[in-house]
């Protein structure tokens, strides 16, 4: 008898050989699956040398646990394999499970179970005689079927054919299938009404395509043409099939018509393309649909078409349809066809735009919420910080004034000099928290302006003369020429802060003996004031930031650049509009519309 | 019962545990595609399957190993690493074939 330790070696010897082949597959086809299968199987002929060396050193008991931990060890490995080789099948990576797991054969295999579909529904009715009949006529047609035979089982048997089934091509494999099982729907038709011939066509083909998915491709065509559009062919008057048959069978589109409305497809086989076939007969079928359905509405009307289409499409199976509803065929279908599905697929589309839409629409009011509140803390602050140094300044300009006056004793012209400087920083100092205390009023006085009417040549006029002293300073002219009849409308205390704002910016930039023009006209409903001075000018890409807060540019006058700001914010809440134009050393042009008119 | 026994029993049932996971996975690859040389490995895998349940078997019901069954364990073990052999060759085969 055999012993135990001679088969240990010739199952080590075994496993080793096993190792090295797949090793050899491996070298061919460097696929992660196929290392995962080595990994695991490379344990197995240690667990024989293991087995070996326990029987001749005597064996310990717990020794024996080695055995199913390195079996666990291999089928997680297995498993790990496993999966992947799936990954790899679904993705359709690489090129070598093809000849690993034949889809071809699948294919052969799906066909004959097609076939034999419609074989066991005809041999109760007739018996196995014409079936026979048929298929040696097609044998003698497609020498390819040779191999299909009829069994002891009264069962159409394809077993031969897998031998030389590499060699065929897949085209000629469905051509000669489809005229096969044509063969039998006609034959079955015979007995049965030819829409149940229809229905259970179609069901065969859903179940094969669920079967296996790999025959979907190469049965779209009969599931389109022969029961989608077939059915509603045949219901059209004859002169109208003949109409269309002529107008088809002259047509490059693939398909011929009989008189009876019979769809043959055989040609389509002979264009298949290597890829995108499912698309391809989309486009096959668009363009049969384009042809037959204008005349079909014509013969039956244009509803009952419409209806019957969308009915034969309804009846596909749930495989078939998301396949060729995937590949965009509802949306190339003429209107009144399958217009439920188009409106939930369109719905569906138009929710998730109109979710993104909204997303967008959300994240930018929080971007705004956000500047708001921050912009609300900015002169929250501002407000705060200006009245907490307004209050201490005018106790510091009292005492100042009532020592300049001597009012607290005598002093010394030194020390009236330096009360004078003294006097004039406070000034200042009070006339920047008073700009500063602009920009949060305008804002929160935005509803309560006044609405005021009143002329323009009246305030421009009253503004040059405040700012008389100013000009006269610097020997400067300026000009105003506006109309009389020029009306402005707002709240006229704070629109002449902001002309005046801008009258003194000019005067301050201007050199001496400098001019200044103030003009205004109307546009529309607003009027066109225009302030220009023949002053420094601005640099062109300070223009932009001028109206911001706090910008102060490269300015020497001492300004916390709050001026144009606040003259920005006091415009625009009127409604209104300011910019600038200027180039260095030619001085600037301020340009403001003012709500106002004609009187 | 016995340690060894105890211990077996909770081993081999993560084992067969597994086993029925990767049968579940096989059936699922054969429903993806019909793999050519699949029934070979299939076969090959469940004289496998006898043969280790030959060999372990004794270790799960007395605790220790009965030297006959180990012999048809081995046996088993062979045939199953003989088909398998034989699956893979032609396997290579193909895909040898297949590359030329």
């Amino acid at each position: 008898m055999i012993s135990a330790e001679i088969l240990s070696l010739m199952n080590f010897a075994l496993s080793v050989a096993v190792l090295a082949i797949i090793l050899g597959v491996y070298t061919i086809y460097r696929r992660t699956y196929l290392l995962w299968f080595i990994l695991s199987f490379s344990i197995v002929p240690f667990m024989f040398i293991y087995g070996m060396v326990w029987s001749s050193y005597g064996p310990s008991r717990m020794g024996v646990i080695v055995y199913p931990i390195s079996v666990i060890i291999i089928e997680i490995g297995m498993l790990i394999g496993q999966k992947n080789l799936i990954s790899s099948v679904k993705s359709g990576e690489g090129e070598e499970y093809k000849m690993f797991l034949r889809d071809d054969v699948a294919i052969l295999r799906t066909y004959e179970q097609l076939a034999n579909f419609f074989v066991s529904r005809i041999v109760p009715l007739i018996g196995t005689s014409s079936i026979k009949e048929l298929l040696e006529s097609r044998i003698d047609k497609y020498p390819l079927l040779a191999g299909t035979y009829m069994d002891v089982d009264e069962h159409l048997n394809t077993k031969i054919m897998e031998e030389v089934i590499g060699k065929t091509k897949m085209e000629d494999l469905s051509l000669a299938f489809y005229e096969l099982i044509s063969g039998l729907v006609e034959l079955y038709s015979a007995f049965v009404p030819w829409e149940k011939a229809t229905d259970e066509l179609r069901n065969a083909m859903g179940k094969a395509t669920e079967n296996n998915a790999l025959i979907l491709e190469w049965v779209t065509p009969i599931v389109l043409f022969r029961t989608v559009l077939e059915p509603v062919l045949r219901k059209c008057r004859p002169e109208d099939i003949k109409e269309v048959a002529i107008m088809v069978n002259r047509g490059n589109i693939g398909i011929k018509i009989n008189k009876e409305g019979r769809i043959d497809i055989a040609e389509i086989y002979g264009e298949y393309p290597e890829k995108n076939r499912v698309d391809f007969i989309i486009q096959k079928f668009l363009d049969a649909l384009h042809k037959i359905r204008p005349i079909a509405q014509q013969s039956i009307g244009k509803d009952n078409t419409n209806s019957m289409i969308t009915a034969n499409f309804r009846k596909m199976s749930t495989d078939m349809k998301e396949r060729l509803y995937g590949e965009g065929l509802i949306e190339k279908l003429p209107g009144g066809i399958l217009e439920e599905e188009k409106v939930t697929l369109m719905g569906r589309e138009m929710l998730i735009k109109e979710l993104a839409e909204r997303k967008k629409k959300l994240e930018k009011a929080y971007r705004e919420l956000a500047e708001a509140e921050l912009g609300k803390m900015k002169t929250t602050f501002l407000d705060v910080v200006a009245h907490e140094l307004r209050t201490p300044l005018t106790s510091i300009k009292t005492y100042v004034e009532l020592l300049r006056r001597e009012k607290l004793g005598k002093l010394t012209k030194m020390q009236k000099e330096k009360l004078g400087i003294m006097a004039n920083n406070v000034d200042k100092l009070t006339n920047l928290i008073n700009d500063m205390l602009q920009i949060p009023s305008i804002d929160v006085k935005e509803l309560e302006l006044r609405n005021e009417k009143f002329s323009a040549k009246d305030i421009i006029k009253e503004i040059i003369e405040d700012c008389k002293e100013l000009s006269d300073e610097k020997e400067q002219t300026v000009v105003a020429k506006i109309s009389s009849t020029l009306t402005l409308r707002g709240d006229k205390n704070l629109l002449g802060k902001a002309i005046k704002n801008i009258l003194v910016n000019a005067i301050r930039y201007t050199l001496p003996l400098g001019e200044i023009r103030i003009s205004a006209r109307t546009d529309g409903e607003k009027v066109h004031l225009k302030i220009s001075d023949s002053g420094i000018g601005i640099q062109e890409d300070e223009i932009e930031r001028i109206f911001d807060p706090f910008y102060t540019g490269d300015n020497e006058n001492g300004g916390m650049g709050l001026g144009l700001s606040i003259v920005k914010n006091i415009v625009e809440s009127h409604g209104g509009k300011i910019w600038a134009e200027s180039k260095a050393d030619r001085g600037s042009t301020f340009h403001v519309l003012i709500p106002g008119g004609r009187k | 019962m016995e340690r060894i026994q105890i211990i077996m029993i909770s081993l081999n049932t993560i084992i067969l545990f597994l086993a029925i996971i990767s049968f579940y996975r096989f059936n699922r690859l054969m429903k993806l595609v019909k793999v050519r040389r699949g029934i070979i490995l299939a076969i090959s895998g469940v004289f496998l399957l006898i043969g280790y349940v030959f060999f372990i078997m004794p270790w799960i019901a007395i605790g220790e190993s009965i030297p006959l069954m180990e012999v048809i364990a081995y046996l088993l073990i062979s045939i199953a690493l003989i088909i398998l052999l034989y699956g893979v060759s032609r396997i290579y085969g193909d895909w040898r074939k297949a590359i030329k």
